[in-house]
């Protein structure tokens, strides 16, 4: 049986664990591919409740010797060549020593991107850090995407790119049982769970005995009040803080393998909105008290607002007032109702993934270069097929389809996912309308956007972005192509992907209708191949993500 | 690599001779039921590397 291998490491929380041992158990119940995680964490407790095959080592990054780097290293390369995985998977930080283990080159690469801030994933696609992997799938779905206030060209190199899916929120969603065997323990008592993930005080801000020492006082108030909530505080490993004693009303843990089905059993989360530990929150009907504390591209105050809008809950800090105020108000509002999706669908959707990558046995083949060719035609000799003449066109592998020109999109009106970007001036419309109604790709007529052009989207850039691409522009005056193929024939020598404008209006219909079949005739015999308006667009969206424009 | 009389398996680059430790780690790895290869254990300087293993039943071996 041939293995998958998880790389992962542990950083603050317990998120790149979590969803590596979700998806190692979903692939190990398929059974047909081996799953091996290699974890990189200070803390055992989750690893210790796997279900599938664990190596673990130190954060080797912060081993107190090069020696001691190297001799991880040595060990992990060792391990790897004599695993052979067939696919490897990584989650969410692009890591420069797993990118360099000799024993995985040429090994088909998946990246599980938990949700980034927006500066963070501009960051990573900017530096080429997605460039190695051949597929990235994206915790996320549409929705939280857009609300995340990424890039225009992030979500560009997002949505139009064939190297990622957006496969949706990936989390422990516990058992029913689970959590009824919490709530029945409880005989009716509110419950408040305090959890900070895995984290504690692992940033040594203070931040774990802020909100773990704020929480026991508040209870230990409540509890002179004859108050019946119980409160839960689960410390994390990394907590250093004050030491917290157990009272009537105050269990304390470190670490508690049921968590997931704690949070779903509570009235009340008070929590440091992760990803891991907000989500499996939201699975259960917990009012929201939001505790944002610095975090590692997560964005952590920012996307606390926003669930906060959009599942209920408060955001505050660690000061005790604000947190008492917030508690208590939490425990007397209705129980929250809206859920977010299941995460079955999502961990489906990275499972197939997996398992198809590792599938592939056929060599790869090189591609063949490709051409991307727009004609101008004059008015007689133009025609899209239905009548109306179309005086831009694009070469397809079912003949010319036409496209737009920029300078007559009015407003809403583009109907084209490419348009050429030949307007002089800027037209009357602004560019989101274009994307709005489907425009994706700018062929510009040379080597850079026209000023105008540019001036236009820089002064009200569009989300997605507006791609663009540049081509090179030339005229036939005959029906004989020869200087075209001349032309093209140099540009391939230097690029495997080139867009040609050729004018074709000096031709009559006649001509133009000669020039194109020796054209298709000519390619068709040679290693090149037409590219379509959609691999256009999806090689600049995927030039985008590797951090080339 | 030698094993030592505390049952630690020693690997010393110099004896450039991590084949067999390798060998060893993933001959667990691929043992059922899975278990817990635990490397992270490490003394300063790193010297010395100190191979866990938790099984399901949660013993945790130190060879």
């Amino acid at each position: 049986m041939k293995t998958a291998v998880f790389l992962v490491k542990n950083g603050i929380g317990y998120g790149h664990i979590r969803r590596a041992l979700l998806l190692a158990e979903r692939v190990r119940a398929a059974g047909r591919l081996r799953p091996v995680v290699i974890s990189q964490a200070h803390t055992l407790d989750l690893l210790r409740t796997a279900s599938v095959p664990v190596l673990n080592l130190p954060l080797v990054h912060r081993v107190p010797s090069a020696v001691g780097e190297d001799c991880y290293l040595e060990i992990l390369e060792a391990v790897l060549a004599r695993l052979e995985p067939a696919v490897v998977v990584e989650d969410t930080y692009p890591d420069v020593r797993y990118a360099a283990l000799m024993a995985l080159h040429g090994v088909p690469r998946l990246l599980v991107l938990r949700r980034l801030d927006g500066l963070s994933f501009d960051q990573l696609r900017a530096r080429g850090a997605f460039t190695r992997y051949d597929r990235i799938l994206i915790a996320q779905d549409d929705q939280e995407l857009m609300s995340e206030g990424h890039s225009g060209d992030s979500l560009a190199a997002i949505r139009y790119s064939d190297r990622v899916l957006l496969a949706g929120n990936v989390y422990y969603r516990p058992h029913a049982d689970a959590v009824d065997r919490i709530r029945n323990r409880l005989r009716g008592a509110p419950l408040v769970v305090v959890s900070a993930g895995a984290g504690g005080d692992q940033l040594a801000d203070g931040f774990g005995d802020r909100l773990f020492r704020g929480c026991h006082h508040i209870a230990e108030r409540m509890h002179a009040e004859d108050h019946p909530a119980q409160f839960v505080l689960v410390t994390g490993p990394y907590y250093a803080g004050a030491e917290l004693p157990e009272t009537e009303n105050v269990t304390v843990h470190r670490f508690r393998p049921d968590l997931p089905a704690l949070l779903a059993a509570a009235d009340v989360a008070v929590i440091k909105p992760g990803n891991n530990v907000l989500s499996e929150a939201l699975s259960g009907s917990a009012n929201l008290v939001l505790v944002p504390d610095a975090s590692f591209m997560e964005g952590v105050d920012g996307h606390a607002a926003r669930i906060a809008e959009l599942h209920g809950g408060v955001v505050t800090s660690t000061a005790v007032g604000d947190l008492e105020a917030a508690i208590r108000a939490a425990l007397v509002e209705p129980l929250r109702r809206a859920r977010p999706a299941r995460p079955d669908e999502a961990i489906g959707r990275i499972d197939a993934a997996i398992h198809s990558h590792a599938a592939v046995t056929e060599p790869p083949a090189v591609a063949p270069r490709t051409v991307g060719l727009v004609l101008r035609l004059s008015e007689d000799a133009a025609a899209d097929g239905t009548g109306s003449p179309a005086r831009i066109a694009i070469l397809g592998p079912d003949g010319a389809v036409g496209i737009e020109r920029l300078s007559e999109c009015a407003g809403g009106s583009s109907r084209s996912a490419v348009i050429l970007g030949d307007a002089v001036p800027a037209p009357p419309v602004r560019p989101q309308d274009i994307v709005d109604h489907g425009g994706r790709l700018l062929i510009s007529t040379g080597p850079d956007l026209e000023a105008a052009v540019r001036r236009w989207l820089d002064l009200e850039p569009p989300r997605p972005s507006l791609l663009w691409v540049a081509a090179t522009s030339m005229r036939l005056r005959s029906s004989d192509p020869t200087s075209f193929f001349r032309m093209l024939v140099g540009r391939l020598a230097k690029a495997v992907s080139v867009v040609m404008v050729l004018d074709l209006t000096a031709l009559s219909p006649g001509e133009v209708e000669e020039a194109v079949r020796r054209i298709e005739d000519w390619i068709r015999r040679q290693p090149v191949r037409i590219a379509t308006p959609n691999d256009l667009i999806t090689e600049q969206a995927t030039a985008l993500l590797e951090g080339d424009q | 690599m030698t094993e030592q009389p505390d049952r630690t398996l020693h690997v010393r680059r110099a004896d450039n001779d991590l084949a067999g430790f390798a060998d060893r780690v993933v001959e667990l790895l691929l043992s059922e039921p899975p278990c817990l290869v635990d490397l992270s254990r490490h003394e300063a300087g790193a010297t010395r590397i100190a191979l866990y293993v938790t099984t399901q039943e949660g013993r945790d071996d130190h060879t």
